[in-house]
């Protein structure tokens, strides 16, 4: 029996979407050799629209592990993810890209998307409706 | 009542099952190494590239996780 992981796959289909978008954004920047050929305010920009990008990758990254945990019938509740969570690698991981995300919004002085963040509270998009357009890249890929 | 939106997910699921000949387990199982071996290594990569401002890394990154989660998604709608 094949069993639907409706949520699960488009998330899966958003990660892949959202590393494609950061793939060409940081490449466009790497190929920027002579940095003297450039208004520094535009290069400022490119590498903001990178980290935006990749807070982005790192959300869509986070609703995946999610998705690939309750497969395997972990208990995930990012919203209580001590108290309730039984999987003590998974916590790590968390805690650790939880705080890498918070580490990288300072850094780089951009917001963390608005649905995620630890200190912010994790909102758990509980209405399976995922076939509105990407709501950070505004892409209409379903 | 299943919708044309969830056949077209059964339909590509079976399709992402047969690249691995029809193994279902196998399939989840690559998944979950997916999880382990590329998108935490990817994460962790990813932090500390973007903190050293190292594009070609951030690149890298990203292609891998694309790369690695196209292995298992079918893309093209039916």
């Amino acid at each position: 029996m094949i069993v639907i992981h409706k949520i699960g796959y488009l998330d899966a289909e958003i990660l892949y979407h959202r590393a494609g978008i950061l793939e060409g954004r940081s490449k466009a920047r790497e190929e920027i050799k002579d940095e003297s050929q450039y208004d520094p305010n535009d290069l400022l920009r490119m590498e903001k629209e990178i980290v935006e990008d990749s807070l982005r990758f790192i959300d869509a990254s986070i609703d995946v592990k999610r998705w690939i945990a309750e497969r395997k019938g972990k208990d995930f509740d990012p919203t209580a993810l001590e108290e309730n969570s039984n999987d003590s690698r998974l916590i790590a991981m968390l805690n650790y890209i939880f705080f890498a995300e918070r580490e990288i919004s300072k850094v780089f002085g951009v917001k963390i998307p608005p649905s995620r963040g630890r200190d912010g509270g994790y909102k758990v998009d509980t209405s399976n409706n995922k076939s509105a357009p990407c709501a950070a890249c505004k892409c209409n890929i379903f | 009542m299943a919708t044309s939106e969830d056949q077209m997910q059964v339909f590509n699921i079976k399709k992402g099952i047969d690249q691995y000949g029809g193994d279902e387990e196998m399939y989840y199982d690559m998944m979950y190494r997916f999880e382990e071996l590329t998108l935490d290594e990817n994460l962790t990569k990813l932090y500390n590239s973007l903190l050293k401002k190292n594009w070609h890394e951030v690149y890298v990154c990203a292609h891998s996780v694309k790369g690695a989660s196209g292995l298992f998604l079918i893309l093209q709608k039916v």
